[in-house]
């Protein structure tokens, strides 16, 4: 057998063996378990006890159609400042229209009965919401008595989707752990010194542990997913769920090794992970809670907890193949950083190592600078977002200053695109000034691809990618000619000067 | 076989080896003896294939170290500096784990065989962390010569073992040799590399400052020859006064006189003792030593 595949197998067989790690995993697990009925609980009594969200900030953003004739509930429902209704002829219609997306539920009234129906989606649940309360109040006006409501979707699902991935996704960042051990313990202990004479090539060594670590994360999705089914939290799609899962899961293990890769011991890299575990969750929680914003809902679908919480409120949607796919690219990508760190020489001695010898490492694998300088803005991207998110999130909450927004968004980004060139250390300014122009395309390109909803909305997204790298381009030149802060304050004026002038027009 | 032709390594701005060249011939002990720092353990790193060279070749068996890395490390025993253990496992675990890699067959059978060497028999079952220091360099030495290896490369094997198994480990070096294995050793114990090595080379600040059979190094500073002389031990100011007298070398208890004649030698020590007014305990003629063309050839270190 190749030696990498015993290493694989070896470095499997230590994970299963660690009782005191497998000990962990279930307490874990237990542990969100214990949740999960008080969950299921809270669930059913928030079905019958719920009131009008309080959202001051939307205006019709629901779409009611009615059929047959109720003068008295139609009369409240049009007083709904958050309901646009639309009369319609015949129930067949009206499902045509929810199907379409067009409505966000119907009421349907057939002599003394009257039946809702929506589709399950948030908004269809905040309709349903809509006309109970709607209801209450022509009952209480004592008008109608016998009327009666028939739900075929109710909002349960929707909150069920919204809480369950805390549950589901705890025990998960447990299951990620063992890559951290594998590497910072190896480095700590020298041990990497004994494995690097050994006939397997380095990069194998790394793609060893982590596909090992993804194994453990498979089996470990699987049982997790069966235990929640025997709770009572079933997934629609079973398949897709662990393949979902599975992803999630070698997403964290391989930022997991990223940080064990550059981080000096298993203390270290155990907090890192900590950190950027909760950042990437916190991520992507944000983006998949989008779906409740009727403008942003579309783009929720990019996060996989959207995916995840859709199975288990029981709604049947496509196995999201872009999703995937963006969550291979991030996969492939914080991998090949690791490769590039792991194969330096230096590694297995460094007792300190850090952002430098990645990109020592980068240059080995890459060759030249200029390729180097293109995969460090994909890595201040992937530092921007996180970033940005934590920043904004508390400077609104301080201030909403347009102004304030504004500048602080230009000056995360030239700073953040700042780091690779402090790492690179252009020596003179025209070095300086093509690396900056690369790192700045690059980190344009990033964003240009996540901030497109269609690929067509990509040629659209030239000016910005041209401007990054005209910023980046103008600091890479002041830090090559020793001037590295001057050329970051510039390339910051001229970026806030940007947003305002050209960025807030095109929104 | 290794062959090693101006093999150079530079960290950034720092030249660790300069331009290193020698042959071991297959069946010999090769040693590279030097002061902490000379660049040894960079040598048998490069040849390990850990590091890669910044200049010059080198050829394991016919195998170049930077085209044929993989399968270089097929066929050396590499015994890093320190132990190089994972603590958790048991030490027949540890070695069944490297066995596993190497793709060993009858692994069994190979690993009892090595525990014995090493004479860890009775304690295979045991967590290596509850291993003693000598213990723990055992397990590694028997890591190290699991897969039969055609080359060993042994960076201070001895350090840190007591002297029964220093001594224990060193005469298995021979037996090592003597089946035909090649060994290339680093080692700054003089008396050690005077023991096993056929062949020697001096490192000093990352060059070979002398190269030959320990008998041919120790006679290119033979012709130096020292009186020893040991001092009533409530001597004090006046064995210093003795030593400046005498312009000797003072090394631990004992005094070195250096003696062109050793006859005039010890008359020079005798008007000196009495005009210091010391009374000595021993005097008596010293060979040169390994130890004494160490010094010589690494002086201004």
């Amino acid at each position: 057998m190749d030696p990498a595949l015993q290493l694989f197998k070896w470095e499997l067989s230590q994970i299963f063996l660690d009782r005191g790690f497998i000990a962990k995993i279930i307490i874990g697990m237990g542990i969100s378990l214990l949740l999960l009925p008080f969950l299921l609980n809270s669930l059913s009594s928030f079905a019958t006890n719920v009131n009008t969200p309080n959202l001051p900030f939307v205006y019709k953003i629901i779409t009611i159609g009615v059929v047959g004739e109720y003068p008295a509930l139609v009369g409240i429902l049009e007083g709904n400042t958050l309901l646009s209704v639309i009369h319609l002829d015949d129930e067949e219609n009206a499902r045509r229209l929810l199907a379409n997306g067009e409505l966000n539920g119907f009421l349907a009234v057939s002599g003394r009965s009257v039946k809702f129906v929506g589709n399950g989606n948030p908004l269809s649940s905040l309709a349903e919401l809509q006309v109970r309360e709607a209801l209450d109040k022509v009952v209480k006006a004592g008008s109608n008595p016998d009327v009666k409501v028939i739900q075929e979707h109710s909002i349960e699902p929707f909150v069920k989707g919204i809480i369950s991935p805390f549950i589901i996704f705890s025990p998960l960042l447990l299951w990620c752990l063992p890559i951290i051990q594998s590497i910072s313990y190896d480095r700590e202990n020298k041990m990497l010194e004994a494995l690097f004479s050994l006939p397997i090539d380095r990069r194998k060594i790394f793609l060893a542990k982590v596909f090992a670590n993804l194994a453990f994360a498979i089996f470990a999705s699987f049982v997790w997913m069966l235990v929640l089914g025997a709770f009572g939290l079933n997934f629609v799609n079973f398949l897709g769920g662990l393949v979902m899962l599975s992803a999630i899961s070698l997403l964290i293990i391989s930022l997991n090794g990223l940080v064990s890769t550059i981080s000096s011991n298993v203390k270290n890299a155990t907090l890192a992970s900590g950190i950027v575990s909760t950042i990437v969750f916190s991520f992507l929680f944000i983006i998949s809670l989008l779906r409740i914003n009727p403008y942003l809902a579309e783009f929720s679908s990019v996060s996989p907890v959207t995916y995840i919480s859709y199975q288990v409120s029981g709604i049947l949607t496509p196995f999201p193949l872009e999703t995937l796919l963006l969550l291979l690219l991030a996969i492939i990508s914080a991998n090949l950083l690791s490769v590039a760190a792991f194969s330096t020489e230096k590694f297995a001695f460094s007792l300190n190592p850090g952002i430098a010898q990645l990109y020592e490492g980068m240059q080995e694998l890459l060759g030249k600078p200029a390729y180097s300088a293109f995969a460090m803005g994909f890595v201040a991207f992937c530092l921007t977002l996180p970033v940005q998110v934590i920043s904004l999130g508390i400077l609104l909450f301080i201030s909403s200053s347009y102004w304030i927004v504004i500048f602080l968004l230009a000056a995360m980004e030239e700073s953040l695109k700042f780091i690779p060139l402090g790492v690179m250390k252009p020596s003179n300014w025209s070095e300086g000034a093509l690396w900056g122009a690369i790192i700045g395309l690059s980190f344009g390109i990033c964003e240009s691809v996540l901030f497109a909803p269609h690929l067509e909305f990509i040629p659209l997204r030239a000016i910005p990618i041209a401007a990054h790298s005209l910023f980046t381009l103008i600091m890479g030149a002041g830090y090559g000619a020793r001037r590295p802060y001057l050329g970051l304050s510039i390339a910051i004026i001229l970026h806030f000067v940007y947003n305002e002038t050209v960025l807030s027009r095109l929104i | 076989m290794i062959r090693v032709e101006g093999l150079a390594k530079n960290f950034g701005g720092f030249q660790a080896v300069k331009g290193v060249s020698f042959t071991a011939n297959e069946g010999e002990i090769f040693g590279i003896a030097g002061p902490n720092g000379a660049g040894k353990s960079t040598i048998v790193k490069m040849l390990s294939t850990i590091l890669s060279p910044s200049s010059g070749e080198a050829e394991i068996n016919g195998l170049d170290i930077r085209r044929d890395a993989q399968e270089i490390r097929r066929i050396i025993g590499y015994l890093p500096e320190e132990p190089r253990v994972y603590d958790y496992l048991s030490g027949r675990s540890f070695l069944r784990f490297f066995a596993n890699i190497y793709g060993i067959r009858d692994t069994d059978r190979r690993i009892q065989e090595m525990l014995k060497f090493v004479g860890l028999l009775e304690h295979a079952g045991r967590k290596i962390g509850d291993y003693s220091k000598g213990m723990k360099q055992r397990i590694s030495i028997a890591r190290a010569l699991l897969h039969d290896p055609e080359v060993l490369i042994l960076d201070e094997p001895t350090m840190g073992l007591d002297p029964a198994s220093a001594r224990e480990l060193r005469e298995k070096v021979l037996g090592l040799r003597d089946e035909g294995k090649t060994i290339l050793i680093c080692t700054h114990y003089m008396d050690e590399a005077d023991f096993l090595c056929d062949k020697l080379a001096i490192l000093n600040q990352g060059k070979i400052a002398a190269i030959g059979k320990p008998e041919a190094l120790k006679a290119r500073v033979g012709k130096k020859r020292y009186v020893s002389v040991v001092l009533e031990e409530t001597a004090g100011d006046r064995e210093r006064k003795f030593v400046r007298l005498l312009k000797a070398r003072q090394r631990g208890r004992a005094i070195l006189v250096e003696a062109a004649d050793t006859g005039l030698a010890i008359k020079r020590i005798h008007d000196a003792s009495k005009a210091c007014g010391v009374r000595m305990l021993s005097i008596r003629n010293v060979e040169p030593s390994l130890d004494d063309a160490f010094i010589e050839f690494t002086r201004g270190h």
